[in-house]
């Protein structure tokens, strides 16, 4: 077990490393780097020039950068933002609540709809239930989700008037109930967009583990069929589920971003649309590192979890 | 008849049975010949605006209406799904050019090559695609040829993962080590033999990768970091119902495109489930 861990670590290091780079030489590429840009705005002697350079650590090779870029990061230091004049790390720091609760409240409710779903279409093939969630699943994989979060922030909250339509909280401050009407929507939204993925891979494992023929010895040996469905299937099935739920964090993660633009959400996929857009560089390393790391820490998670689920892992 | 024929006209016969598909598959045809066909027939003009219609309602001389910048809403709408189409072909093109080597040769070869490729697809997997391509266009700016590019680049994981798994397994087959036994080069066996028997399921999926690379070029598009007016596509003349104003009151300045962009996804995933029906009836159903 250890060593599976240490295993899974050690996987998730180099990868953490390898993305830090990308982003690090691709924010280097940027054309406009400080002194180009002093230098538009007035002349600067060959030696200022040097000086300003030396002052910004750039006439150093791009290795070493890297490396006091990559020591300060580690230290919370992100540098300081164009943009705000503020130290990135003030500026994402709120940002990172907000965005925590809205993916997994998200993540959550996707799973709660979607496994007993799932379960649901497996146990009664081609039934209502089956046909419904085969609806479901080809309605959130055919929407463009930003489109739909138009239409639905059109209808409820424009139209009719029942839910707020931007934000996290109303002007006037609000507790835990405010908190929830300001989700319905963006959580929704993304339910919808998730919901299939799982529907179709719990329907799925379970249809799988169903035919194996330590389900048959456990109907055989008299078994009611609530522990037969829970114990001996759904058990079982829930290996590839939960495996199926890690590799789809980068793409909750993702869409999140969409979602959190068009709903104002206070979070840090609409500060990285933002700085995007201004060309605010320091932020966007900064977002893109902790995405990074986020989820590289969710994925071992999953792994702790994939080995409490199976056994063989755990005892190998 | 030739064995290969009759696969064919079996290919062909199981999809027309998929009456939803064939449907669909007519109306995509029909959306290609309009956005490519129609803006030069109806001599319409996408980026000139018309100073007397600013955000003006459908009617006149204009179908569509205008957005605020007066610029014709039918003619965006048209060359947009021009752009919207081209960006989801072509990034598809370059995620199977990319994909389909490298999961081959990982698949076939195995050893080193294979743990280098299968890694580093597995760390394009553990990082939002969608994050990695808005930080791109924001160092290197956006345009079409970029865009396809990157989206393209970024999907190669899933191409090269779906034929890898296929490799592994086809790789081990008789008729392969047959193939080995005669003598025959590793170019040969990989090009005559293991690829036509491991791309079934790409053909399968690759009416899905088009309706997933067309999503995220809209999602970009919207989000200001796609297509950059005054050229359009769906994303971007959607992007204009972030304004509330125009959300509440200019439904002629983003719905129309939106219904656009979901009627062709939906299209592109119903021929996508018919040709893997008629592909693999088995696969039949989730």
């Amino acid at each position: 077990m250890l060593k599976y861990i240490l295993k899974r670590l050690l996987q998730a290091i180099p990868t953490f490393l390898i993305i830090t780079i990308a982003v690090f030489v691709l924010s280097n590429a940027a054309p406009g780097s400080p002194v180009d840009l002093i230098k538009a705005a007035g002349d600067l002697t060959p030696e200022a020039e040097q000086e300003l350079r030396v002052q910004l650590g750039l006439d150093k090779p791009v290795a070493v950068r890297y490396l006091i870029w990559l020591g300060d990061m580690l230290h919370g230091d992100f540098g300081t933002s164009t943009r705000t004049n503020q130290p990135v790390w003030s500026l994402v720091q709120e940002r990172i609540g907000p965005t925590l609760v809205l993916t997994l409240t998200s993540l959550v409710c996707s799973l709660l709809i979607a496994i007993p779903l799932g379960i649901m279409a497996s146990l009664r093939p081609y039934s209502i239930w089956d046909t419904v969630s085969s609806f479901l699943a080809f309605l959130g994989a055919s929407t463009p989700n930003f489109f739909v979060a138009l239409v639905a922030l059109y209808i409820f909250a424009v139209k009719l008037g029942l839910l707020p339509s931007m934000g996290m909280y109303s002007s006037n401050g609000g507790g835990l109930g405010d908190l929830a009407l300001h989700l319905v929507l963006p959580v929704s939204i993304t339910v919808i967009r998730m919901m299939g993925t799982y529907i179709k891979q719990t329907r799925g494992s379970m249809l799988d583990v169903m035919n194996e023929e330590y389900v048959k010895t456990a109907r055989a040996k008299g078994l009611g069929e609530g522990t037969v469905v829970i114990k001996h299937i759904l058990r079982n099935a829930l290996i590839p589920i939960v495996s199926c739920i890690g590799l789809n964090i980068p793409y909750l993660v993702g869409g999140s971003t969409v979602t959190e633009q068009i709903f104002g959400w206070p979070g840090m996929g609409s500060l990285l649309v933002l700085s995007i857009n201004q060309r605010d560089y320091n932020v966007i390393m900064a977002i893109t590192v902790l995405i990074a790391a986020a989820v590289l820490v969710v994925n071992l998670l999953i792994d702790l979890l994939y080995a409490y689920l199976d056994p063989k892992i755990r005892l190998d | 008849m030739s064995k290969k024929e009759t696969k064919k006209e079996h290919f062909l016969y199981n999809f027309a049975k998929h009456k939803l598909a064939v449907a669909a598959l007519v109306i995509l045809v029909l959306e290609i010949l309009a956005v490519i066909f129609l803006p030069v027939i109806m001599g319409l003009d996408p980026v000139t605006s018309d100073t007397s219609a600013f955000s003006a309602p459908p009617g006149g001389a204009h179908p569509l209406g205008t957005d605020d910048a007066g610029r014709d809403l039918l003619a965006r709408l048209l060359t947009g799904g021009r752009v919207s189409m081209l960006i989801g072909l072509g990034a598809t093109l370059v995620s199977v050019a990319v994909g389909l080597p490298l999961g081959l040769v990982a698949g076939y070869y195995r050893g080193k090559l294979e743990t280098l490729i299968m890694r580093a697809a597995d760390i394009f997997l553990s990082f939002p695609s969608l994050v990695l391509n808005l930080v791109i266009v924001a160092v290197f700016g956006s345009s079409v040829e970029l865009l396809i590019v990157t989206i393209g680049v970024l999907h190669w994981p899933a191409v090269a993962k779906l034929i890898y798994g296929n490799v592994l397994s086809v790789r081990s087959r008789e008729f392969v080590e047959a193939e080995r036994a005669i003598g025959s080069s590793d170019a040969k066996i990989l090009f005559r033999t293991v690829l036509p028997n491991s791309i079934a399921p790409l053909w399968v999926s690759l009416a899905f990768r088009i309706s997933n690379a067309m999503l995220t070029e809209s999602a970009l598009s919207f989000l200001g970091a796609g297509v950059q007016p005054p050229q359009a596509s769906w994303g971007n003349i959607i992007q204009a119902a972030n304004n509330l104003n125009v959300l509440m009151n200019r439904w002629w300045q983003w719905i129309p495109a939106g219904l656009c962009l979901m009627l062709t996804i939906v299209c592109l995933n119903f021929v996508g489930e018919g040709i893997r029906d008629a592909l693999d009836p088995k696969m039949k159903r989730l």
